[in-house]
């Protein structure tokens, strides 16, 4: 029943391959992006392809005693650079706008050959950190928001799971009354826009002392995170055969010790899959980190905050993001199969 | 003429994997109860799909009524299916399930409230027409997917373990409701299982499988006492066939077959048979019922031994012994037999069988 | 439970009263009380601020409808409103089509069938933040999408995507909405499809179903939990969208809800009614996003009730 004819199978590979093309395409050039120098931002049109080395074209003019640089765009047309007779701003220069490390004097002995053998081409390789370098530089305390972010994360992975795991064994493991209504109330504080608390919640935290800092934004993102977590793992606490516990029992263990030693570690995927919506959350979240904090920004607001909306100097931007998007990218690619059986064996 | 031929089937899964199904030649009759038996893996429910049309086929054909219908969809070959999951659809209700492949084949309204409530009344189920198959017991899932399997009146009917997900007592009752259904319809039913009871009780004939080949085929008497080979042998029957590896000798009286534990004077018509292997060795297997416990011991003893363990079953006992290098199983009707007791076994009216060591294949006598 | 170690040192008085306390009976009741504490401190608290907010006017006074009123005098407000319900609806719309097409594609097993859904998998673990990153450079005018439209000479003149207003503005985002959390939809239905029974689908190819029908009849029904769970989890975010048009568009140009409340919460927070409106604003997204759940729940519950049961 699984067979295709011809045009269906291409029809489909059409699709996929239409589908595939859409997904890499952007993120090609956005790492080009992201490692381009402060000239080739600025290339039209830009190729997706990255470059290592800039190749520069230095001549030298007799009158004004000045070097005219120029240098060859990812195109290969030849672009003004600087005139100057000054090793510190061509050095200067190189650094900022070439990604070109190199010392005034180093660069002066090599454009002297062009005094007498007339205009010369240089290759230099690029630094290819320096857009990093220059984001940490130009946003003020991205190191203290990346620290930041990672604490954050944490502690809201703690609390909701801690809090989350239990209520969700409470639902899966006991008949009480009212437990349909706390189900539906679980559901719309995981519904409700976070947004929507983290104003008045401010309020709160200045009361607990806790305003601007990181366990006041795990508290906030914890909230639809506890409910998550408390769903998930009932789902999966139901499916874990009571038998293994009452074994356990009979063994002579307590029913705490039972729960950590026999029903959690049966629970791993519901937890990790939990985990990655609480990551995701704190990672990911500006908006309420920009209501609850002043002085202590988490990463996402820094990137958020130093590119604003700006259009300029988008090399930068790219930079921070790649910071933003690595951890996410491995925290999720590591518990995303957990996260395929998760889904299936739950409904909302 | 046979109605449902497969000819030199072949089926692999990848181009270059392992055959599933070897060169598979079977003839089937109008009406029959087919059963294919074996041991998990051995390519019978592969087959059945094949049939079916779920499965393409990698070599060989496929004739109903004559014509090859292996470039036809399932849809085309006049066949139902049962599934050992049932594969009741969970979000149409009994009635809707029923009427699906008669919608599908366009049968007018009228007609189709008449044909689904017939076969629901065939297969039991007229009081459950309105529920969803989730509010039902595996049995009754198990009748909406015979309802739904009759409704379409099949030339052919498959069924796919059906009854393996069902208890005990519900597969027993099952099994005759489906051979009474299958003798009503006047169908050709071909019905998968590694259950040889069930095997026995419903087939016409059997189709033992092994390794994606046929190891026999024949009426559940035939693959009993008359087995094949010794997988067939050691697969059909509880306790199994007893199996012996004797020399077969040569002296004045004719032959003997001889081994640490047995010795067993061959008649005529069997040194005919074993005369080719004098000097060699065979298998000789003899079931648990054709061995005869005797308080002497007379030129007919097989072997001599203790009775180490007995198994009483009620009607009979199930005698346990260990030999020098095997342990064998004799069922007895001798109630009063006494464990540790010393026993001489004979061969009951010369119904032993015999292998070919190296082929495993029942030695038989050549045709002149 | 955890009290055991205690009790051993204390006699059998402690044990007693701890057993009164810590039994079958009252398990769960100890299991969720941190988190009936939490919600009722984190949660309740703040949503009973809000609403004291929304219904007073900025010298303390109580109002109905003040703040309200004064809201939708907001020139931006309509647009915002219009803008969110227009996304909302279309963005899922399109995301659930393209992941449910996908997921049906990608169900079958062929080579380098992983490796596809791997790469589409990736922009949904790309934070927002970077998500705009990645478009806006594309969009501005020397950006990667008039380069890539330009080489194959679709066009002439560098097209201004940035300068975008109104509804091309807001359908540009959705486009970038789907690129990022379509793989999230897809996640969902394909794990739902991989729950579907295969003999299920077998059974109607038997009895004559042709593949279209089979998707139609068998596979899209059994289907609905997930695709509810998905259509509702994406709806919810979608109604909250804002860190994308901001970054990409800058604020006020392509007002939405939330982005209003990330205007008055951020550049504009000191004007003295920037917090009533924020307050409003979020209230208001609240409102709409627990009706609209509520709403869709209603239409589907028939569906998920049956699922539920359904659930091996």
């Amino acid at each position: 029943m699984n067979k295709l004819n011809g045009i269906q199978k291409t029809l489909i590979a059409l699709v996929l391959a239409t589908v595939v093309i859409a997904v890499i395409v952007p993120l090609m050039f956005f790492f080009t992006n992201a490692f381009s120098n402060g000239r080739e931002v600025y290339d039209y049109p830009k190729t997706p392809i990255l470059s290592f080395t800039v190749k520069v074209q230095v001549s030298y003019n007799e009158d004004t005693g000045m070097y005219i640089v120029k240098y060859y765009d990812r195109n290969g047309e030849l672009q003004n650079a600087v005139n100057t007779s000054f090793g510190e701003i061509l050095s200067g220069y190189f650094e900022q706008y070439l990604s070109v490390y190199r010392t005034p004097e180093e660069l002066l002995e090599q454009f002297e050959i062009t005094k007498t053998e007339g205009p010369q081409e240089f290759t230099y390789g690029k630094n290819m950190w320096h857009n990093f370098k220059t984001f940490f530089l130009i946003t003020s305390k991205a190191e203290e928001a990346l620290v930041n972010s990672i604490i954050v994360v944490i502690f809201t992975i703690i609390i909701s799971l801690t809090l989350g795991s239990m209520a969700g064994y409470a639902f899966a493991r006991f008949r009480f009354k009212g437990k349909d209504q706390i189900n539906v109330f679980m559901l719309i504080v995981r519904m409700f826009p976070m947004v929507g608390i983290s104003i008045p919640l401010a309020v709160i935290l200045i009361r607990f002392n806790l305003f601007d800092t990181m366990i006041g934004l795990a508290i906030l993102y914890s909230l639809p995170n506890i409910a998550l977590t408390s769903w998930i793992t009932s789902s999966i606490f139901v499916g874990i055969n009571r038998e293994l516990e009452e074994a356990s029992l009979v063994f002579g263990a307590n029913g705490f010790q039972t729960f950590i030693k026999i029903t959690l570690p049966l629970a791993l995927p519901a937890l990790a899959a939990s985990s990655m919506y609480a990551f995701l959350t704190a990672w990911n979240d500006t908006i309420s980190a920009l209501i609850l904090t002043n002085d202590h920004p988490t990463l996402a607001l820094a990137v958020y905050q130093a590119i604003g909306d700006n259009t300029t100097n988008l090399q930068y931007a790219a930079a921070g993001s790649i910071i933003l998007i690595i951890p996410a990218l491995i925290f999720t690619f590591v518990i995303r199969k957990y996260v395929n059986q998760m889904w299936g064996g739950v409904s909302v | 003429m046979a109605f449902l031929e497969l000819v030199d089937l072949d089926k692999r899964y990848t181009q270059k994997g392992n055959l599933i199904v070897k060169h598979m030649n079977l003839s089937i009759h109008k009406g029959e109860f087919l059963v294919f038996l074996g041991p998990s893996g051995c390519g019978k429910t592969t087959t059945i799909r094949m049939i079916s049309g779920l499965e393409e086929i990698s070599g060989g054909d496929i004739l109903i009524n004559g014509k090859s219908v292996v470039s036809l969809p399932p849809k085309d070959r006049g066949v139902s299916m049962i599934f050992q999951s049932y594969a009741v659809w969970p979000h149409m209700t009994v009635r809707e399930n029923i009427a699906y492949p008669l919608r599908l084949q366009k049968v007018s309204k009228k007609d189709i409230v008449t044909r689904v409530e017939k076969a629901a009344a065939a297969a039991n189920i007229m009081e459950l027409l309105d529920r969803y198959p989730t509010q039902l017991s595996g049995g009754q899932r198990q009748r909406v997917a015979v309802a739904r399997a009759i409704v379409v009146e099949p030339q052919i009917f498959l069924m796919d373990e059906p009854l393996s997900n069902l208890d005990a007592m519900l597969r027993v009752s099952m099994r005759s409701e489906l051979k009474n259904i299958h003798e009503s319809l006047g169908a050709t039913s071909i019905f998968v299982t590694h259950d040889q009871s069930e095997a026995m009780s419903l087939a016409d004939r059997i189709v033992i499988m092994k390794d994606g080949l046929i190891e026999q085929i024949g009426t559940p008497k035939d693959v009993y006492f008359d087995c094949e080979s010794i997988f067939v042998a050691s697969f059909i029957g509880v306790p199994p066939t007893n199996f012996f590896h004797v020399s077969v000798l040569k002296d004045d009286a004719g032959l003997l077959l001889k081994s640490q534990d047995v010795s067993y004077r061959v008649d005529a018509l069997e040194e005919k048979m074993l005369s080719p292997y004098v000097g060699k060795e065979v298998v000789m297997g003899v079931r648990p019922e054709n061995l005869e416990i005797s308080d002497t011991f007379d030129d007919n003893t097989f072997l001599t031994t203790h009775a180490d363990f007995i198994e009483p079953q009620g009607s009979h006992i199930i005698v346990i012994s260990k030999l020098e290098s095997s342990v064998i199983k004799i069922s007895s009707s001798k109630l009063e037999l006494q464990a540790k007791s010393l026993i001489h076994v004979s061969v009951k009216d010369r119904k032993a069988m015999f292998f070919d060591k190296d082929t495993e294949k029942r030695i038989r006598l050549q045709e002149e | 439970m955890e009290g055991k170690a205690l009790a051993n040192n204390n006699g059998s008085n402690y044990k007693e009263m701890l057993r009164r306390v810590f039994n079958k009976k009252t398990a769960p009741f100890w299991l969720l009380a941190p988190t009936f504490i939490y919600y009722l401190v984190f949660w309740f608290s703040p949503i009973f601020i809000s609403i004291k907010e929304v219904f007073t006017t900025l010298d303390g006074k109580f109002t109905v409808l003040g703040n309200f009123l004064f809201l939708f005098e907001q020139e931006t407000f309509l647009p915002a409103l219009l803008n969110t319900a227009f996304f909302a609806v279309a963005s899922v719309m399109l995301q659930f089509v393209i992941a449910l097409v996908l997921a049906i594609l990608l169900n079958r097993k062929f080579k380098g069938q992983k490796l596809i859904l791997f790469l589409v998998m990736i922009p949904m673990a790309i934070t927002p933040t970077a998500v705009a990153i990645v478009w806006k450079t594309g969009l501005i005018s020397s950006g990667w999408i008039n380069s890539i439209l330009q080489s194959f000479s679709v066009l002439e003149e560098r097209i201004p995507f940035l300068g975008l207003r109104g509804i091309e503005a807001v359908i540009m985002i959705i486009l970038i909405d789907t690129w990022t959390v379509m793989p999230s939809v897809l996640i969902i239905l394909i794990a739902g499809l991989g729950n579907i029974n295969e003999e299920t689908k077998e059974a109607a190819y038997i009895f004559g179903a042709s593949k279209w029908r089979i998707i139609k009849d068998i596979t899209i029904p059994l289907l609905k939990p997930s695709i509810i769970t998905a259509v509702i989890l994406r709806m919810i975010a979608a109604v909250q969208v804002w860190a994308v048009v901001v970054m990409v568009m800058g604020f006020t140009n392509v007002p939405f809800l939330v982005e209003r409340i990330a205007y008055y919460v951020g550049p504009v927070s000191s004007l003295p009614y920037a917090d009533k409106l924020a307050y409003t604003y979020s209230f208001l997204t609240a409102v709409i996003v627990f009706i609209a759940t509520i709403v869709y729940f209603k239409i589907s519950k028939k569906g998920t009730a049956l699922d539920r049961r359904t659930q091996k």
